[in-house]
């Protein structure tokens, strides 16, 4: 599955990425409404962005995550009901939120942030299908 | 007798309890070696919700 | 039969457009009057005087059926009403247990209001399609069904003669029927009873959810009091609602962001602690029979005995492990992150009508693994399943049930009725087969099991008028008061609980207080002004969830991390900001807790006065039977000798050394009679009552509740 891997050595804390997020997606440059977000802890940088493992897809109530051709965890923005729950279940807090929005957002590896990066601490890689957290309905009521 | 000792006997044996020796809190790990003495004012408050 | 018949046989008998609204702040400021009888159909507003005394939901429900009735009216005149109710926060979808209804009633098993709690869908798309409260009056002549449509503004009353009658039957049918494709299946919600509801008092209602990765339609009950058996005496089939779009703002809230914030917050409470706490998203409520048991709590054989070492085998770990399905989202609306709604699935039934096939089991709560389990002495954990299955599709309470087929099986084990009055069913303790035959017969509307459904207070009087039994005995072991069936706790040893059961409005329903914890462990509550403000408090405020929508069990079935450093973490102080701040969010309204409380009395003495209305809210209906209090027989004593006899000896100041066992049960059952008479002065001067269970004027002046009709009720009992 694609995604957008990180190094968080690397990584210069420029904020392009978060402005390129916001912008292309919400017109406005806001980190608040970026799908990736550059946080620092003890004084090292920390990248926060989705790495697709797929375990909001189960959480949702109405089906609204899938995965796509690419391996890639989407929100059908029109089945969502807003929720939040894929928001309070992330265990990498990458889910993001905002109230001027009543469905959630998230990182879908598009790829632009990675092009604007000056030191290559993201870039967009492949994970083995295997690593995928969610469970197909057929394994969960075979019993 | 100890904060564990104690639990055995009343068979409390629900995990959701409030255990309180004199006032302070003890903690689940410190059960086996909270020391419970004489005139000690022991509360052990279970919350359960119920239906 | 296929959909497209099932259709075409029904006959339009009246059709309403209706303008779709807008909801305001969490009220959509009108509800929908449906009468069955003269098919009327019509719009009523909501008044602010609604709003500012009854809130909404069971507040709502209760000021339309006492406006409905008189004090004369039985439950099957076509003049009670089933009114169904959200409430202002109902249908948010970023807060858990915001899907709940009220129902309310008049109950064909004690005459006076019942209100009942229940999940599914059927409460928020009502609302989302217009109204706030849908009431239903009168009764049809042939089977009907109700339709709201509120993606077009249409409202319809159809005979619909050739659906299925039975809830897991009927539900998919009418899902199907309505739904315009699979996608659109999650927008139908549909109420239905059961085949069981048409013989026994106590039926229930199912509100159906769709589950889009069973495929299934889904039941959650209305369970307490019989409205079911008002339903079909009615000769309504089903409701139907349909809303599409569902989506988190629909309610339009004043205040989203506060909203957004606490729910987030509340689901990372849950994925953090869930699995610390209780496993709710793992078995909702039955985390906590093996608790029961194990401080000697669990009903067991009509409530003699508190624990048995069968229960092993329905404890809850043998359903996690062998039965219900795990890691589905599970909650009974969206955004209930508690999911408590769990399900078996692929269950295959054994007996009755639908023996053989593969169904989806909507439980066990608690209440069922207790009621239809330890209570009957069915240690088995396939037999619960299947009970609770016919329960629900035949549409038959699990507690009611559960309670008087104990009470059925007592008297049996003990004589009083035996195989000729049965019709040849051995209904000993732990009889599965037979439990499940009585359900069927209940479902036929033939055999013992009729008989079993009239409920325990009528089962008393025939049984002594009949059988010759000792209706002393019957009524002492009969657990039921009002009329109503004990729900599946023991409260033999907790006086707060016994007035947690007994000074309740409808009847020994836990909803209003659950203290057996407090009281008997913790002996939080030593004195009676302790126990009394605790039966005032925790009434009032449990309750509350009734008004708007809400269900209890977010409240405290989990708590946060840090609750055990509040000064009182049996209240989870968290949790109540928690909602003070969804209900500023959704309505912009500022509540303290002090507010939310006299929301609370303002409906609970209502209700009071309301059940005094017809016949059953005074000091004389709050008797409890003994066997709620203490021991009645020389079995039950002895199983507990050592703590009665070290009662008698402390508090009672009476030396059991060489007495009879007979002798100490009538010293002991002296002082815990006058124990729960010294109790119920306590509890009435707390709430504001007089000590015969009356509310007093002046009370009514500090609620601001002095409406004619109520002082009218109370003034010359004062």
């Amino acid at each position: 599955m694609r995604y957008l891997a990180k190094e968080d050595s690397k990584c210069i804390q420029c904020k392009a990425c978060e402005e390129i997020c916001s912008t292309t997606y919400f017109k406005v440059n806001d980190r608040n409404k970026s799908c990736i977000q550059i946080n620092e802890k003890d004084g090292m940088p920390e990248i926060n962005v989705c790495d697709q493992c797929g375990e909001c897809i189960d959480i949702c109530p109405v089906m609204a995550i899938t995965r796509d051709k690419k391996g890639i965890v989407r929100i059908n923005k029109k089945i969502c009901v807003g929720c939040f729950m894929c928001v309070g279940f992330c265990s990498k807090l990458s889910m993001r939120q905002h109230d001027d929005h009543i469905e959630p957002f998230k990182c879908i590896a598009c790829d632009m942030c990675s092009k604007v990066c000056p030191t290559g601490a993201i870039y967009i890689s492949e994970r083995d299908d295997s690593e995928a957290l969610e469970m197909p309905l057929e394994k969960i009521f075979n019993k | 007798m100890t904060v564990e000792d104690i639990m055995k006997i009343k068979k409390f044996s629900y995990s959701r309890i409030i255990v309180k020796v004199n006032d302070k809190h003890i903690e689940q790990e410190d059960y086996a070696v909270t020391v419970v003495n004489d005139g000690d004012d022991v509360k052990m408050i279970h919350l359960l919700a119920g239906g | 039969m296929d959909i497209i018949t099932l259709k075409n046989n029904h006959k339009l008998l009246k059709e309403y457009k209706y303008e779709l609204g807008k909801i305001d702040k969490g009220y959509a400021n009108r509800t929908l009057y449906v009468n069955v009888s003269d098919n009327n159909i019509m719009e009523k507003p909501v008044t602010q005087m609604m709003k500012d005394k009854f809130v909404g939901g069971k507040g709502f429900g209760l000021w339309y059926l006492w406006n409905a009735v008189t004090s004369e009216t039985k439950w099957n005149d076509p003049e009670n009403e089933i009114v169904i109710a959200g409430g202002p926060v109902c249908g948010i979808t970023q807060y858990a247990g915001t899907g709940k209804s009220l129902v309310c009633s008049l109950s064909p098993l004690t005459d006076i209001p019942i209100d009942s709690n229940v999940g599914g869908f059927f409460g928020p798309l009502l609302k989302f399609s217009g109204f706030d409260a849908l009431e239903i009056q009168g009764k049809a002549e042939k089977d009907v069904i109700v339709y709201i449509d509120g993606n077009t503004g249409v409202v319809t009353i159809e005979e619909a003669p050739l659906e299925a009658v039975d809830g897991h039957v009927l539900g998919e049918q009418l899902t199907e029927m309505y739904a315009d494709n699979e996608a659109d299946k999650r927008n139908v919600a549909v109420v239905t009873a059961g085949t069981g509801a048409e013989h026994s008092r106590f039926g229930l209602l199912n509100f159906t959810f769709y589950d889009p990765r069973r495929k299934v339609t889904r039941l959650k009950q209305a369970g307490r009091g019989g409205i079911g058996t008002v339903f079909r005496d009615k000769k309504i089939k089903a409701l139907i609602v349909k809303f599409s779009n569902v989506k988190g703002d629909l309610n339009n809230p004043f205040d989203q962001a506060i909203i957004n914030k606490t729910g987030i917050k509340y689901h990372k409470e849950i994925h953090d602690l869930d699995s610390k706490q209780n496993n709710m998203r793992k078995i909702g409520t039955a985390n906590i029979i093996e608790v029961m048991d194990a401080y000697d709590l669990l009903p067991v054989m009509n409530y003699q005995y508190g624990m048995h070492p069968d229960t092993q085998n329905i404890k809850s770990t043998v359903f996690i492990e062998k039965y219900i399905t795990q890691g589905v989202q599970d909650g009974c609306w969206y955004g209930c992150s508690m999911a408590c709604a769990k399900a078996a699935d692929n269950f295959e039934l054994k007996t009755g009508p639908y023996k053989g096939q593969k169904v989806t089991v909507d439980g066990p709560e608690y209440e069922n693994a207790a009621g239809l389990g330890s209570n009957c002495a069915i240690f088995d954990p396939e037999g619960i399943l299947e009970l609770n299955f016919y329960c629900d599709t035949y549409a038959i309470d699990t507690i009611s049930f559960g309670t008087a087929t104990a009470f059925a099986m007592e008297c049996y084990e003990r004589g009083i009725i035996n195989k000729e009055i049965t019709g040849g069913m051995e209904l000993n303790f732990g009889n599965f087969e037979a439990a499940a035959e009585l359900l069927h017969q209940m479902s036929r509307g033939e055999g013992f099991g009729v008989t079993v459904g009239q409920g325990i207070n009528r089962m008393k009087k025939l049984f002594a008028e009949k059988y010759g039994a000792d209706p002393d005995f019957l009524f002492d072991i009969g657990m039921e008061q009002k009329g109503l069936e004990y729900s599946e706790y023991g409260s033999k040893e907790s006086l707060a609980q016994q007035g947690g059961y007994g000074l309740t409005n409808k009847g020994p329903q836990h909803d209003e207080a659950w203290l057996i914890f407090m009281d008997m462990v913790n002996n939080q509550i030593p004195t009676f002004e302790d126990k009394a403000e605790a039966l005032h408090y925790f009434p009032m405020f449990r309750t509350w969830f009734g008004l708007y929508g809400l269900c209890k069990l977010p409240w405290n079935d989990i708590v946060p991390a840090d609750n055990k450093y509040t000064s009182e973490p049996a209240k989870v102080p968290e949790h109540v900001q928690n909602y003070l701040d969804v209900v500023y969010g959704v309505t912009g309204k500022k509540l303290s807790v002090s507010d939310m409380i006299k929301e609370s009395e303002r409906v609970y003495n209502f209700q009071k006065i309301f059940c005094i209305r017809m016949g059953k809210g005074l000091r004389a209906n709050d008797r409890t039977p003994y066997r709620s209090m203490g021991p009645v027989t020389k079995e039950e004593y002895e199983s507990r000798q050592e703590r009665y006899d070290s009662q008698l000896k402390e508090k009672v100041v009476y030396d059991p050394e060489g007495k009879s066992t007979e002798e100490k049960i009538a010293v002991l059952r002296k002082y815990r009679e006058n124990q729960y008479e010294l109790l119920m002065d306590a509890v009435y001067k707390r709430r504001g009552w007089n000590s015969n269970a009356v509310p007093k004027l002046e009370h009514l002046k500090y609620l601001d509740m002095e409406l004619p009709e109520l002082i009218e009720v109370i003034k010359d009992l004062q």
